[in-house]
């Protein structure tokens, strides 16, 4: 019988990378992405990626049965702008920001991350902020 | 394992070289892509984006892409004024 899955999660690239390097991250996500939906989007493809880097990534996605989703990225590019102007942080955060306006259009219920910044901004748009230290969301947990 | 939506530092202790390579081209990507969505409110975000993707692909470095974007929106900007 195939399990629905609890929630879906958006995973952002800082965590990604981690799962690459770090076999307790790549555990967790694992576990974690077995439990839940978790999704990338087209995002992840507008960050520059150097190849060797690329390919692992396309493995570890493929390994974890993982597609991309599409959003329209020039729109989110933006909507990020915007922020970043009327809030006066750094463009250096731009691509973190379009990720999570990513995860709020697609509805997800919270975003996996290893990142301060995505931290509070999960906060401020009512997402789960969830990553190895935190652990996985289990079934039936509160959404903020 | 505790779920809870406290953040941590135990994550930067653990910084690989991928990961670090990855934020430092992050913060270049955000810096240019907020170039080309200003240059393209001026109505040049063809030749904005253009730019960013020989950046992207490895065409030119970031200071080379960043100055040309600041070229191009200073161009575009000052086209605007006239």
């Amino acid at each position: 019988m195939v399990q629905r899955k609890q929630l879906c999660l958006y995973i952002n690239t800082s965590m990604l990378i981690r799962a690459l390097e770090d076999p307790g991250a790549r555990e967790f996500l694992g576990e974690c992405c077995s439990r839940h939906q978790c999704v990338v989007s087209s995002v992840h493809w507008r960050e520059e990626w150097r190849r060797n880097t690329l390919t692992k990534l396309a493995g570890l996605l493929m390994g974890l049965g993982i597609a991309t989703v599409e959003v329209n990225v020039e729109v989110l590019e933006e909507e990020a702008t915007s922020l970043i102007e009327e809030r006066g942080w750094s463009p250096r955060r731009l691509v973190d920001l379009m990720h999570v306006l990513a995860a709020v259009e697609l509805g997800c219920h919270g975003v996996i991350a290893v990142d301060r910044f995505m931290a509070r901004r999960a906060k401020e748009y009512g997402l789960l902020y969830v990553n190895q230290y935190t652990g996985c969301p289990k079934d039936g947990q509160a959404l903020p | 394992m505790a779920y809870s939506t406290s953040t941590s530092t135990r994550g930067a202790q653990r910084m690989g070289r991928l990961y670090r390579e990855w934020r430092r081209l992050r913060d270049q990507a955000g810096e240019l892509l907020y170039l080309v969505v200003k240059a393209r409110r001026l109505g040049h975000g063809e030749a904005a984006r253009s730019i960013y993707e020989d950046w992207k692909n490895e065409k030119i470095g970031f200071e080379e892409a960043k100055k040309k974007l600041e070229q191009l929106l200073a161009e575009a900007r000052a086209a605007a004024r006239a």
